[in-house]
């Protein structure tokens, strides 16, 4: 078999095949606007956080020597209000850039690197917080979107489809994050049976996570106090949506599944910050945007695998 | 001539999908194991190799927690009689909720439990100068407590287990 012929085969089978998709200009657009709404939404954050970081920050001068995290090694060489400036600027500057130009390659680089750095200073500031963290990964994706993206009608079939793998990967990868958390609860749970010890599948688990977290925030949730006197009843929720999480990947392969389990996803962290205060906002932007509302709905395309020859392939 | 260049062109265009999945499925499949093999690291931030991560997030329960706390004796010159925990230390301390400092008590009592005596003594002004502000007298513990019963009664216990001299200071 040669390579041109190996090449026209799904080199990887259990791969969803986006061809289709590709020639269903609603997809297309959703998916264009997609990446546009992702670069408004990272130019709000890199201006919304400024009083946050600014409070965060100022008062910890001389924190980040202790222990940078590698996009940030380089702090140490100035001093800390300079980093800041700088990743500040850097932050602002490709979030900004990025918004007005995403069909732009290096605007996308620049939106990378800045969030990078950005996310980088944060954590190094003793903050636990990972709101952004799948952010950057996405960010990082999307700068392999091939060139003329914005202007669907003047490219062909194949960059069309280019793009919209992009797309999936930026989808994979928010939902892998998931499954990677499921999995870390399964190695907990065998980590606890192993020593004898409450699993976070037991159904005193809950309670357990819920109080533990109420005493660290120091504050009562909506529904905290409620779980912990009634674990049985919260004990389904829990398992349900750790099965949630575990299984989070399948939604990549099965592109139908995305919207309900983008649903089931923000469902899951309603209910993780009514009981535990654990809001996680960033990525629930992320799985409204590229799950709910990604380019692979049926109302985009009714049966997108019926039609072979879409009719934005013939115009082009 | 003609041939080979559409055949090229052709093959390019089917190509280049081809290599994009690649590289996509690549990326995915080595963040996911980056990120588990974070879990080898040492533990807090540092493990963090962004934007690798594990996302071993609540993967344990801890029904038997001990983290590691400040116990207050005496601030600006005023007896704490009981002494108190630092988070509990409303009305007193500025912020006793900080998360940060919270996680700084867990970096500093891992750094002083593992014989690391310069990055303790580096966390601790740390801690003096950004959440102290007032001089005072305390001790890093160890605290140990079920969450559950600490929650409905308010009950721990403190633990004193360096494995050197933490003297407790007056900054």
């Amino acid at each position: 078999m040669s390579l041109s012929e190996r090449m026209r085969m799904p080199n990887v089978r259990w791969l969803p095949s986006l061809t289709a998709w590709a020639g269903d200009p609603r997809a297309v657009v959703t998916a264009q606007w997609l990446v546009r709404v992702y670069y408004f939404a990272l130019l709000y954050f890199s201006i919304g956080l400024f009083r946050r970081w600014f409070i965060s920050l100022e008062p910890l001068e001389g924190l980040v020597q202790f222990h940078p995290l590698w996009p940030v090694a380089w702090v140490p060489l100035v001093s800390l209000p300079t980093a800041i400036i700088i990743v500040r600027g850097l932050f602002l500057a490709g979030a900004l850039a990025a918004a007005f130009f995403p069909e732009r390659r290096a605007a996308r680089i620049l939106a990378a690197v800045g969030l990078l750095e950005f996310v980088g200073l944060y954590t190094s500031a003793l903050l636990s917080d990972i709101d952004l963290y799948v952010w950057v990964p996405v960010a990082f994706l999307l700068i392999f979107l091939p060139g003329g993206w914005h202007r669907a009608e003047a490219i062909t079939l194949h960059e069309r489809e280019k793009f919209l793998w992009v797309i999936w990967g930026c989808q994979a990868f928010i939902l892998i994050t998931y499954s990677m958390a499921g999995i870390g609860k399964l190695y907990g749970a065998a980590i606890g049976l192993w020593l004898g010890e409450m699993h976070v599948f037991a159904p005193g688990a809950p309670a357990v996570f819920i109080a533990n977290q109420l005493l660290y925030i120091g504050t009562a949730t909506p529904l905290g106090p409620w779980a912990i006197d009634h674990p049985w009843l919260a004990w389904p929720f829990f398992v349900a949506g750790d099965l949630l999480q575990l299984f989070s990947l399948a939604a990549a392969f099965r592109l139908t599944w995305q919207r309900l389990w983008g649903v089931g996803l923000i469902l899951f962290h309603v209910g993780a910050y009514l009981t535990m205060g654990i809001g996680f906002s960033a990525n629930v932007l992320l799985i409204a945007l590229f799950l709910l509302s990604g380019p692979f709905r049926k109302a985009a395309s009714a049966t997108p695998a019926a039609n072979p020859v879409p009719p934005l392939a013939s115009r082009v | 001539m003609g041939d080979v260049n559409l055949h090229r062109r052709e093959h390019h265009a089917w190509a280049a999908p081809a290599l994009l999945k690649g590289f996509i499925v690549t990326v995915l499949i080595a963040y996911a194991v980056g990120g588990f093999l974070t879990e080898l690291r040492p533990p807090f931030r540092e493990r963090d190799l962004i934007p690798l991560f594990s996302w071993f997030i609540f993967a344990t329960v801890p029904n038997d927690a001990r983290p590691f706390a400040v116990l207050i004796h005496e601030y600006d010159g005023r007896p704490l009689d009981p002494p108190l925990l630092f988070g509990e230390a409303t009305g007193i301390i500025s912020n006793p909720r900080s998360s940060q400092a919270a996680d700084l008590f867990q970096r500093w009592g891992w750094s002083a439990l593992g014989g690391d005596a310069a990055r303790a003594e580096g966390l601790r002004r740390v801690f003096e100068e950004s959440f102290l502000y007032r001089p005072a007298r305390y001790e890093l513990v160890e605290t140990n407590f079920n969450p559950v019963e600490r929650w409905r009664t308010g009950r721990y216990t403190i633990e004193r287990r360096w494995p050197y001299a933490f003297d407790p200071i007056s900054p």
